[in-house]
């Protein structure tokens, strides 16, 4: 438990003098940070859009926003993927209150697109069961959509998704418990 | 640690320790060890990860290098890359026949001395032929 305290210090120590360069207008330094949160915001906006294109579009103003806006961030206040996922986070909603709400995926190109998200060597079988795991997740309210993403998928605590959010702790446990209960419900209906 | 607050917790972040609030991990992992319904609950609990773990979209290959492509950039770099870009050998010659053509125009605007609203000085010189009886006809042509 301390080695890990003491791994995820010097991440952060490491991640705030990269982003200190990155205000400085080093590309190398921000392409480093690029690679490393590429992948989980990618899959956090792949996750709340249920892998529709303008997810990238999302990832892309986010880790765009760290070159344009480096000089906001703040290493006392939080780690820099909070800080990230916070800016994805508010980008989504952003989407969702453009596009009132997102469908849910019972078409035939949306259901094609969640397949070619999931790489083209995961199994027919297992391909259905990710179809109808987004599909559940496209019909829970997008707070809840987000609270649940970002405490199962995204290795954030339940203070930082809170902080992300803007609520408590204990409202962002109410916020987990009734979309896990929701998914829930939905896949044992759908199974 | 009680079963209402384990409970609580399993709902909210599941059966995966690592997901549990950092301070109360140890006490929740060891009501699991001595609770019966506890552990039930974990195995019923963990279900619902297990379908929510099969879901791994892919990142796009292509995302790292849109991002750094779209870089805000200086524009003089910009206007060197387009100029210089592999193939388009024609873009250095345009630009300098646009240059060109830009400084014909702005030349156009400038009087020089065969303007033929300048007729002042002419009008002198030929004023100073007609008095002159030796008037050469073709040294004036030269001039």
């Amino acid at each position: 438990m301390q080695l890990q305290a003491a791994e995820q210090t010097a991440t952060h120590e490491e991640e705030t003098a990269l982003v200190e360069r990155v205000r400085q207008r080093d590309t190398a330094a921000y392409q480093l940070l690029v690679r490393k949160h590429l992948r989980p915001l990618s899959g956090y906006a792949a996750r709340m859009l249920a892998g529709a294109p303008e997810a990238e579009d999302i990832v892309q103003e986010t880790l765009l926003r760290l070159w344009t806006h480096a000089s906001r961030y703040r290493a006392d206040k939080s780690r820099l993927t909070t800080w990230l996922h916070n800016i994805a986070h508010n980008l989504c909603i952003d989407y969702f209150r453009k596009h009132k709400r997102l469908q849910p995926l019972e078409n035939q190109d949306a259901a094609e697109t969640l397949l070619v998200t999931t790489g083209p060597d995961t199994g027919q079988q297992q391909q259905e069961v990710q179809r109808h795991v987004a599909a559940a997740m496209m019909k829970i309210p997008e707070r809840q959509r987000s609270a649940v993403i970002m405490c199962h998928y995204q290795g954030l605590s339940n203070r930082e998704v809170a902080e992300i959010l803007g609520v408590s702790v204990r409202a962002l446990e109410s916020l987990l418990v009734r979309g896990r209960a929701n998914l829930k419900e939905i896949l044992e209906h759908e199974h | 640690m009680n079963i209402e607050r384990f409970t609580t917790v399993l709902a909210s972040y599941g059966a995966s320790e690592s997901r549990w609030p950092e301070a109360e991990r140890a006490a929740l992992a060891d009501f699991v060890t001595v609770n019966p319904t506890a552990r039930a609950l974990l195995v019923e609990a963990q279900q619902l990860d297990d379908l929510l773990d099969t879901w791994t979209p892919a990142t796009p290959a292509h995302l790292e290098a849109d991002i750094m492509a779209a870089l805000p950039r200086p524009y003089s770099e910009r206007l060197l890359d387009w100029l210089l870009a592999p193939g388009a050998w024609l873009r250095p010659g345009f630009a300098a026949a646009m240059m060109l053509t830009c400084g014909v125009v702005i030349g156009g605007f400038y009087p020089d001395g065969d303007n033929a609203e300048d007729t002042g000085y002419w009008n002198d010189d030929l004023a100073l032929m007609a008095l002159d009886d030796n008037f050469d006809e073709d040294v004036t042509n030269d001039n």
